[in-house]
Parts: structure tokens; sequence; C-alpha cells
């Protein structure tokens, strides 16, 4: 078993040598429970030290690695087969004996915050590159990161004024819920240059025809999953909806799920961008007529 | 095809250590028989060693302790209610642990009691489920006695409140205490630690031995009430002591896994289909199919997706329900 586990160590050693030439003892074997944080690991040169992820990660096309699991359910055993030196997942991964054991095993813990604001992005970015041994990548992308939120915020000054947008978080059958303060979504919304009438609210919370009229929004955004499922769904959430034209020919734009799940990720930012540019077209056709 | 006590015996045992070890071998990390073998006398890699004395060998255990508990006390209270639908969830215990530990997980996420290990999820869980017992109890309690078709109406009505209270505790939950919550309803044996193990044993063996004691006296019950208290039956004595002994043990098991459906339910039903009533028999024949069951569950559970697991409640229902039916229509072919 220990020259098999050495074995694997200098194979991927070599691997990672020859592609990125990081020093030798960079090679982790990385577990990573959370969306944002395969994404990071990803998006930082890291996939060749990843071993598995958890099932809320999306993988770029091509790679395929074992699923750990739902992040707060992690099995122990089923960890320690991967043989990882590692385990990056947000504050919320568990439950606790799972961690234990594997710390018991040998296996680091590494938790990362997941709270939905950019300064958290920025912090777990840089703590992800000097995990992966990958210092100037990571600037890059904290460089990159900057560069996108300096001119969000820029552009978000041009706009005449701060649309009012809800995100609602609709299954079918079951009844709305809309997005609080202290969500990826209300960062989103802030971000792209909205404003959330929802916000002093926390968590995702129930939302009825009432309150979502006496929310007043300008635009709802809804997942991008949801609305292709079901393009009436608004209708279909909300009865009655056809009785308040306004309401009715509200427009809804869609966004990434990607970008909503387990704190604030680089999905976040770029879904901010681009619902900007959504943003900024409406105001000027709407000048025009 | 009714089978003698030794038969039966064996062929529960043997198939109980089979699994058994089956299981200590089974897994996301192969190992080796040999492996596993030097692993147990501490010996070898130490991964392996954490892997069978950390997280298989509880593990096992705890499965055969709940599964057993679960099955004693469903054909306990089986013929307690003289009602084949009796299971733990009948005298208020599931809804009462449920409660419990949905007040733990939604509003004391953070209590930490640092002498007590196992968590206060489990305390609560075992204080929600012995509290509505005991409400059941007083409940279905008269003036002439103990009235079983009362508690079973009371344990209905008091499970309605209790269920109701986590619909309550389910609204105002966040995503992660809705997600926990739904799983600790799904019940798993991956919490296993050796304070659980050792207390779920012991359980499981004092209600089988106080149970096997009780023996003839839970079959003249299943004559009638009157009828044992002629054959010289203490009957309120008797309600009143296994209620709180099955209370107990059902609030252990369901605070160390959480909620195992089908287990009390099924296993007092299979073995009567092949040994008949006699609790002299049924009693030790109940444990064991009760925690082979339940060790075969477990091992799906784990086996089934590595490196991710399935809640074992799940499968218990998916693997003994249909079986079950099964098992049912047969009897009733046979009967013609």
């Amino acid at each position: 078993m220990k020259s098999m586990k050495s074995l694997c160590f200098v194979s991927s050693a070599l691997l990672s040598s020859a592609l990125f030439s990081p020093p030798l003892l960079a090679a982790e074997r990385i577990v990573s429970a959370g969306a944002g944080i395969s994404e990071l690991i990803i998006a930082l040169n890291g996939s060749k030290q990843l071993v598995a992820t958890d099932s809320t990660s999306r993988l770029p096309q091509g790679l395929t690695l074992p699923n750990v699991g739902y992040h707060r359910q992690l099995a122990s055993e089923g960890i320690l087969a991967l043989q990882p030196t590692v385990l990056v997942g947000s504050d919320e991964m568990g439950p606790d004996h799972t961690l234990q054991q594997l710390q018991q095993a040998g296996v680091r813990i590494d938790k990362l915050s997941s709270r939905a604001d950019v300064a958290t992005l920025q912090q777990n970015i840089q703590h992800l590159g000097t995990l992966l041994d990958q210092p100037v990548a990571a600037k890059q992308l904290s460089q990159q990161v900057e560069q996108q939120v300096t001119a969000l915020h820029q552009q978000a000054g041009q706009l005449k004024q701060r649309p009012r947008l809800l995100y609602l978080m609709i299954h079918p059958g079951r009844p709305a819920m809309v997005a609080g303060g202290n969500t990826p979504a209300s960062t989103l919304i802030e971000l792209a240059g909205g404003m959330n009438p929802a916000a002093e609210l926390s968590n995702y919370q129930l939302l009825n025809l009432e309150s979502l009229l006496a929310m007043k929004p300008d635009a709802l955004l809804v997942s991008t999953r949801s609305l292709q499922q079901d393009p009436q769904l608004l209708q279909h959430a909300f009865a009655h909806i056809k009785d308040h034209p306004q309401l009715q020919n509200l427009p809804v734009y869609p966004v990434p799920g990607q970008a909503l799940i387990g704190g604030m990720n680089l999905s976040t930012v770029n879904a901010a961008t681009r619902l900007q540019q959504v943003l900024v077209k409406a105001e000027t056709t709407a000048e025009t007529h | 095809m009714r089978l003698g006590t030794g038969a039966a015996l064996a062929l529960l045992i043997s198939p109980l250590l089979a699994m058994a070890m089956l299981s200590l071998t089974t897994g996301a990390l192969p190992l080796t028989l040999g492996d596993t073998w030097s692993a147990l006398r501490g010996l070898g890699d130490p991964t392996h060693q954490l892997v069978i004395w950390q997280i298989r060998l509880p593990r096992s255990l705890m499965a055969i302790a709940v599964g057993a508990l679960l099955a004693l006390t469903g054909a306990i209270l089986q013929g307690l209610f003289r009602n084949p639908l009796a299971d733990p969830g009948i005298i208020g215990v599931s809804g009462g642990a449920a409660l419990g530990a949905g007040l733990a997980i939604v509003l004391l996420p953070q209590l930490a009691i640092p002498w007590f290990t196992l968590g206060s999820t489990t305390l609560l869980a075992f204080v929600g489920g012995l509290l509505t017992t005991l409400l059941v109890y007083r409940l279905g309690h008269t003036a002439y006695g103990t009235s079983m078709a009362m508690m079973l109406l009371a344990g209905v009505a008091v499970g309605a409140i209790a269920f109701s209270v986590l619909g309550l505790l389910n609204y105002v939950a966040d995503d992660e205490q809705l997600r926990d919550l739904s799983l600790w309803q799904m019940g798993s044996l991956a919490g296993a630690s050796w304070p659980r193990v050792t207390l779920s044993l012991l359980a499981t063996l004092l209600l089988w031995g106080w149970s096997q004691h009780q023996a003839r006296a839970l079959n003249a019950l299943l004559l009638g009430e009157s009828e044992a208290r002629h054959l010289g039956v203490a009957v309120e004595q008797l309600k009143r002591r296994a209620i709180l002994a099955c209370a107990l043990g059902v609030g252990i098991a369901v605070a160390a896994a959480g909620m195992i459906g089908f287990v009390g339910l099924m296993v007092p039903h299979l073995i009567r289909m092949i040994t008949g009533p006699d609790y002299r028999r049924l009693l030790p024949l109940s444990a064991l199919g009760g925690a082979l069951l339940l060790l075969l569950a477990d091992l799906l559970a784990r086996s089934l997706v590595p490196p991710a697991e399935i809640p074992v409640g799940l499968i218990t229902a998916l693997l003994g329900a249909p079986f079950f039916l099964w098992l049912l229509k047969q009897r009733q072919e046979a009967r013609g």
C-alpha cells in the first residue's frame, strides 16, 4: 500500500511538473466539497490535483471524477478510499464525525468561508492559490475578478436608476421562494447594479402574489433551467397573475443556477456581468420608446 | 412451512455471521480478508486499522444492535396492542424523537455540551421520544386501567401534533437545516461511534433479557387481557413495563441512527410466518432477523454508490416493503 501511495505521488508529481512545472512537493490529492470551490480549483489549473468533487460541483467537459455525495453528508470511508491529502469545502461541510475520522487518518481539512461577498471570493482565491502552489494563476485570477467588479461598479453608475430585481426560486408544484439579502442571488443583483427589495429577508423565504406586488419589482430573475423546463412558470407559480397586467408584462431574466449555489463564486461575477448588459440594454430600449 | 426453534436459529445465526463478515470486508476502500484480519488485530496499514476499528466495526455492531432493538420492540408492541400494524410509531416514540431532533437541528445548532459526546440532536431525540410516550401512556390511562384502544388513538393524535410542529420547524429552517432535517428522518448508521455502539448493544441485551423473561406472560396476553388476568398475569404491570421498555429501546435506537422504518413492523411478521406466534421463539428470532436485515441494508447503503452513501432508511423500505408484500401474497395463495 505504501509503495502504491508513493507511486501515485510520484506519477502525479511527474505529470504536473511536465505540464506546469511547479515544485515537486506541490502535488496534493484534493477532494473538493463545494461547487464554487471546485470551479476555483479548475480555474487555478488545479484539476490535475483534484481526485473527487461533491454532488453540487459541475466539471468541464472531458473531466470526470468520483462524486462524494452531498457536502453535509460526506462518508469517511468513501473519501479515504480515494487517498486524498486534503479535503477542501465550505464551512458548512460535514458531518463533524466524518471530518474527525478523516483528520485521524491524516487528511487535512480545509474550510473556506461561504459568505456571499467579493472579499470572501478574493480570500478563497488566495487561499486555494497557495494550496495548489499556483501563486501566479491566483494573482491573475484575483486581478481579473477585481477588474470585472470595478467594471461592474462603473457601469452600474451609468444606469439612470437602480432597477428593483427579485430572484425567485420556483420548483414545479411548490410555492415560489424569494432570495433574501444574505444569498449569492442578492449579491449578484447588487453587483449588476440593481437592488433587491427582499434584502431585509434572510435566506430563501416563501412569497405570495400579494407580497410580490408590494415589492414593486421592475424585473424578475429565475434560474435558466427552470425557465427552460417551463416557460410559463410564473403563471403556474402565481395563480391570478393574469389579473395584474403590471406583473404579467414584467421582464423575466434567466440566471444560471451555478452562479447561485455554495456562496459567492466565479459564475456569480460572470452572471452579474451578463445581467448588467441586459439591464443597460433594457434601459436604452425604454428611453427610445 | 413452520420450523423448529433450533432450525430457525441456525437459519438466522449463520447468515448473520456471514453478513457481519461481509460487512467488515466490504466498503469503498478495497480490503482483502487478510488486510481485514490484520487490521482487526491492530497490525498493518494504519489507514486500514482506522477504517476497520473506527468505521466498519462500530457500524456493523450498531446495525446489529439497532436492527435487533427495532424488531424486538415491534414484536412486543404488536402483542401488547394485539394489532398487526403496531410499530414503534404507534406509541408516539418516532414522532416525539423526530420533533426532538428537529428542535436540536433548527433551534439549537450551536449547542454543544462538552461532556456529552453524542451531541444535542441525539439527546433531544431520546428525550422527545420518551416524553411523548409518557404522554400517550397518560392519555391512555383510565380509571379502569390502561386502555390499549385509547393509547392507540392518543398515539396517532400525539404523533400528528409532533409532526405538525416539525412542519413548523421545517418552515422556519434555512436550506442547510432543512436538508439536515430530512436526512435525519431517513436514518443513517454513519454516525456510529463506540459510545453509541456500547449504549445500543447494552439496550438490546437488556430489552431482550427482560422480554424473554416475560415471554409466557406476553403469550397469555395474546389470548386477551381478561384471559391473561385469569391465567395469573399482572396485566397492568406488564403493560406499563413493556411500554416503558419499548420507549427506552426505540428511543435509543432512534437517537443513535435516526428514523429507520419497516424493520420493527416487518421482521416480527416474517418470523411469525416462519415459526408461529410463541414469544419464547419470536423474541430471539426477531432480534436476529432485525439485525440481519439492517446489516444487509447498511451494507448496500454504503457500497452501492461509492464514494457517496444512501440513507439506510430508504433501503430498508425499498428492500423490505416489496419482499413483505410478496410474502403476504405467497401465504394467501398457500391458504387457497
